[in-house]
């Protein structure tokens, strides 16, 4: 059988990193985590999860920041990444396509919907366990 | 549960929002109970000490932690503190702060009722 797909999920808050991870992990998939841009980039580049969920608001360097310097990069350029935002504010989602994110799901998270929003974003020959 | 209480947080909307997931939410009722005074904490001290930066990251920690509780009022107050920090208002804080300590102790003591209600 195939490995799961593997998510890095780069958050900051605790509480929303264990929230969007449990969904996730129930749904089958496997899952990465990073509190800061940094260590997001970090765990990207050597462990090249199928997708990333990108918290925009990170201490330090920004979610958008970090995303601009993943698809700069050949070795995580391909990986698709879905910025997650609690700023429900026009442009955001104009910002977020501009860095290179391919969607954007907005916070709070709506535990009914979440893992179909994340999941439809995955490569194809990638599923859940 | 008073009519103030009952503003400042909807179970039915919570309950539904994690219907079928009662051990999560109670996993999220736990950090949010563990980090709301660690939170509080930093933004007492960086209200004092006139942090704005400081002010303006933690309420937003806060801001989205009470919004995952469907805690809306209580994130506003919190935007509203976070917007303070942002355009140099400290008496404006202060006054923000003092409301949003009484709710978040309010609605502690509420989701860790709803977390120990055997019917959620």
């Amino acid at each position: 059988m195939a490995a799961p797909a593997k998510i890095l999920i780069v958050e900051d808050n605790p509480l929303n990193l264990e929230l969007a991870t449990d969904l996730l992990e129930v749904a089958g998939y496997a899952i990465l985590q990073a509190t800061t841009a940094e260590r997001g980039i970090q765990l990207a580049r050597s462990l090249l999860p199928d997708l990333i969920l990108m918290d925009t608001s990170l201490p330090g360097m920004d979610g958008v920041e970090a995303t601009k310097i993943l698809k700069s990069d050949a070795a995580t350029e391909h990986i698709p990444v879905v910025s997650l935002t609690a700023n429900a504010m026009k442009g955001d989602e104009e910002t977020a396509r501009a860095a290179g994110a391919l969607a954007y799901v907005t916070k709070p998270i709506d535990t009914r919907t979440f893992v179909k929003d994340i999941s439809r974003f995955l490569p194809t020959a990638k599923s859940s366990r | 549960m008073n009519s103030a209480a009952t503003t400042l947080f909807d179970a039915a909307e919570l309950k539904t929002r994690f219907a079928g997931k009662a051990e999560l939410l109670r996993r999220i009722i736990k950090i949010f109970d563990e980090q709301t005074p660690q939170l509080l904490g930093r933004l007492r001290h960086a209200v004092r000490r006139g942090d704005a930066a400081a002010v303006e990251w933690t309420a937003h920690t806060l801001k989205g932690s009470l919004g995952q509780l469907g805690a809306h009022t209580t994130a506003e107050l919190a935007a509203q503190l976070e917007q303070a920090a942002r355009t140099s208002a400290p008496g404006r804080s202060e006054v923000l702060l003092k409301d949003l300590e009484a709710q978040a102790a309010q609605l502690q003591r509420m989701l860790k009722d709803l977390a120990n209600s055997p019917d959620l």
